[in-house]
């Protein structure tokens, strides 16, 4: 037996007292052995010195003293329980009819929002934002994708701890800026507070004639502002002036008005992301209770925070459950934000705000909000066909836009598929044949997996350029799954005779693609023809 | 191949000093049902715990009234509430440790309080080891000062170890760590101790 292998037991055994004696091997061993018969001399000393010698000096009559409390204590309980239960069984009757009269009351006086009605029983098929919709629209009669539709949410900051930065604890708001794209803006305090804050976040679309408006506000101060009145796009920026603020109009060169269903959709919907939260929970605003399973997203990344790196969360919230959802965000069990949707409708907020773009800031209020445009990669966001913003993207894409063959681009999204990309990017191409094609690339794959599924591949074509092409079973998995997610994506059907291949560039980057027909001519030349990749 | 023990005067020394030492029975030897329900039971119950848990506790506080004290408040908490500690079926020593450790805590940082208040009486000050032997508080006091060199986590164990004659697994138990972790920190802090000795040794030569 080796050394230290000896040394090790021996010290497991120490102190003796634990065992019967040390075993034979180890008897054996040390008696053999100068080096361990001192370490276990030297190491027993030493345990001995730890070891009391006087023993403790254990009280007299102590179990005896002890039991004559729980007696005398069992006694007096009893009589308590008896004079308890006789006044329980007294207040009972006063109890019960209380609650009688509060019940009776509150079916006699209390008028109850229909809209929550609508939404809590009305078609269960159809997601929670439709729902939502669909009460308004009842609730102010009008029909579906018509009409008026408000939102409103209370934002609360809950106090930061001491030890947590002010970079922490923001609420994000999906915006369409000057140019007409849609951006992430980070609504933060300048300064790290010590009692709750809470900002009110209002919007009305109105889904006749597209127009929306949404403002943020503390205390009917309103401090930030994002519209489109039908004509022209107004929105808040961060500027240098002493406000800290301005409001900017442009023209809406850019901005391309959406259907009037797309535009509920977009904007209706409750996508948010939130950084610096590890623990996201949605509960039912209504009863409370935790909403659990599929609507939240996570999603992991590693940034650089003062010269260390450290885990960045970003949530994919979409309250798709049928329910009107709270949303709280956690630190390490510390809550940060809760966001909590308004459930009551005032009457004077039933029609589009008129004149909005004179509504006056208010310049304390500004004063303590930052305000940034933000670098949030869009999980869920439906890109523009016609502008994929390779700035915003180039962060968190390993690709370039495919230039070639743009026009056949049908849909292009950032998304989770479980593993093994936590992070994918998904370009749908139709061909000209009317066939499916799916490419998908990710950082997992270039980094990790790529090299790993070619082992376990069949190359089946190679093209002159460098271009190969490898049959896995694996990814013929990875087919099926994806066939799933684009489904839900593109109007277009795809079923179920799908095939999936993976794509090795020559400059060392792996893609899946994922097609509904065979490896032919035609789709070689189709792929030949992809963008560089870039890792 | 036959093999040849050699028995030497070494291990003769072992194997009698070894053979000498009655071995301290584990918690679950103690103790096989579950936690105890009715006054009878729980007399039982309080009689095979109550000198190692007071040991336990007094090698902790180093003053005999407070473990008394803290003893029979922990032994009523059980009582109270064994019906809640039911589900507690297997490992009923280990539970009690737990609770005793968590006791300990308690009352340390009570004490602390209470000693902040207190640091300018002189009579109240001295009065902390009035009703201890003498010899066992300079031995206990002795030996927290080794400990206090040791990291606390490694110190814990080994106090589990060496004077409460626990298991790994039962102190993995009672700590709520695996058993692995408990093994591991022992040894560390064994090597460590031993390095504390050698030095002391090593200045007392010094000198």
């Amino acid at each position: 037996m080796k050394c230290c292998k000896v040394q090790n037991r021996i010290l497991d055994l120490l102190p003796l007292s634990l065992e019967e004696s040390l075993p034979g091997d180890i008897l054996q061993h040390i008696s053999t052995c100068s080096v361990c018969k001192s370490f276990y001399q030297e190491h027993e000393q030493a345990i001995e010195r730890i070891r009391p010698t006087n023993p403790a000096p254990f009280p007299q009559k102590f179990n005896e003293d002890l039991m004559q409390r729980i007696r005398s204590q069992e006694n007096t309980n009893s009589q308590r329980t008896a004079v308890t239960s006789k006044k329980t069984f007294l207040w009972k009757p006063v109890y019960v009819t209380g609650m009688a009269i509060l019940i009776l009351s509150f079916f006699v006086f209390s008028n109850p929002n229909e809209w929550i009605q609508y939404l809590l029983k009305n078609d269960a098929a159809l997601s929670a934002d439709i729902r939502l919709f669909n009460a308004f629209a009842n609730e102010f009669s009008y029909s579906r994708h018509t009409g008026m539709l408000y939102q409103s949410n209370e934002v609360i900051f809950h106090p930061l701890k001491a030890f947590f930065g002010e970079e922490e604890q923001w609420y994000p708001i999906t915006v369409i800026n000057k140019s007409g794209q849609i951006e992430i803006v980070k609504i933060a305090f300048n300064e790290n507070h010590r009692k709750k804050r809470i900002i009110k976040d209002e919007s009305w679309y109105d889904l006749d004639s597209c127009r929306f408006l949404r403002m943020l506000s503390i205390d009917q101060k309103v401090f930030f502002l994002n519209a489109f009145d039908g004509k022209q796009l107004l929105t808040t920026q961060k500027n240098s002036n002493k406000s800290g603020f301005s409001v900017e109009i442009d023209t809406p060169v850019d901005f391309m008005i959406p259907q009037p269903g797309e535009f509920f959709g977009f904007m209706a919907s409750l996508p948010a992301f939130f950084a610096e939260s590890n623990d996201v929970k949605m509960v039912n605003s209504i009863s409370k209770k935790q909403i659990d399973g599929e609507p939240i997203q996570q999603i992991k990344t590693t940034i650089k925070k003062n010269g260390e790196y450290a885990y960045r969360y970003y949530f994919n919230i979409t309250p798709s459950n049928n329910e009107i959802a709270e949303i709280h965000t956690f630190l390490y069990r510390t809550q940060l934000l809760t966001i909590r949707p308004n459930t009551i409708v005032s009457e004077n907020i039933s029609s589009f705000p008129q004149n909005f773009s004179e509504t006056r800031f208010d310049n304390d209020t500004a004063n303590d909000i930052n305000i940034e445009y933000s670098d949030i990669p869009p999980f869920s966001k439906r890109i523009s066909l016609v502008e994929i913003r390779e700035n915003v993207w180039s962060d968190y894409l390993y690709i370039e836009p495919d230039v070639v063959n743009r026009q056949l681009i049908e849909y292009s999204d950032m998304f989770d598929f479980g593993y093994p990309s936590k992070r994918a990017y998904l370009t749908t191409y139709w061909l000209p044949d009317g066939n499916p094609v799916i490419l998908i690339q990710s950082y997992s794959l270039n980094m990790r997996y790529g090299e790993k599924i070619k082992g376990a591949s069949k190359l089946i074509h190679s093209t002159k350029q460098g271009l190969n092409i490898w049959e896995s079973p694996i990814i013929h998995k990875v087919a099926k799954q994806v066939s799933q997610f684009a489904l839900s994506m593109t109007e277009k059907p795809l079923n179920d005779n799908i095939k999936g291949y993976l794509l090795e560039h020559p400059n060392g980057c792996f893609a899946y693609i994922v097609s509904k027909k065979t490896m032919d001519d035609e789709l070689l030349r189709f792929l030949a023809r992809l963008s560089p990749l870039k890792k | 191949m036959v093999q040849i023990l050699v028995h030497t005067e070494f291990e003769e020394n072992v194997i009698s000093h070894s053979s000498e030492l009655k071995r301290s029975p584990k918690l679950s030897e103690l103790w096989h049902s579950g936690w105890p329900q009715t006054l009878d039971e729980f007399e039982r119950f309080v009689n095979v715990f109550q000198k190692r848990l007071f040991r336990f506790i007094f090698y902790r506080l180093r003053n005999q009234q407070d473990a008394e004290d803290l003893l029979q408040t922990l032994f009523l908490k059980a009582y109270h509430n064994r019906e809640k500690l039911k589900k507690v079926k297997s490992q009923v020593g280990a539970y009690l440790y737990r609770m005793a450790l968590n006791a300990c805590i308690d009352h340390g940082r009570k004490r602390m309080q209470v000693n902040h208040v207190n640091i300018d009486d002189p009579d109240q000050a001295s009065s902390k080891y009035m009703s201890v032997d003498a010899g066992a508080t300079d031995e206990l006091d002795r030996i927290e000062e080794i400990m206090q060199q040791i990291p606390a986590k490694q110190a814990e164990v080994l106090r589990f170890r060496v004077m409460d004659d626990l298991t790994f697994s039962e102190i993995a138990k009672v700590i709520g760590c695996f058993e692995t972790t408990a093994r591991t920190r022992y040894r560390y802090g064994v090597k460590k101790l031993r390095q504390i000795i050698q030095e002391e040794e090593k200045n007392h030569e010094m000198l």
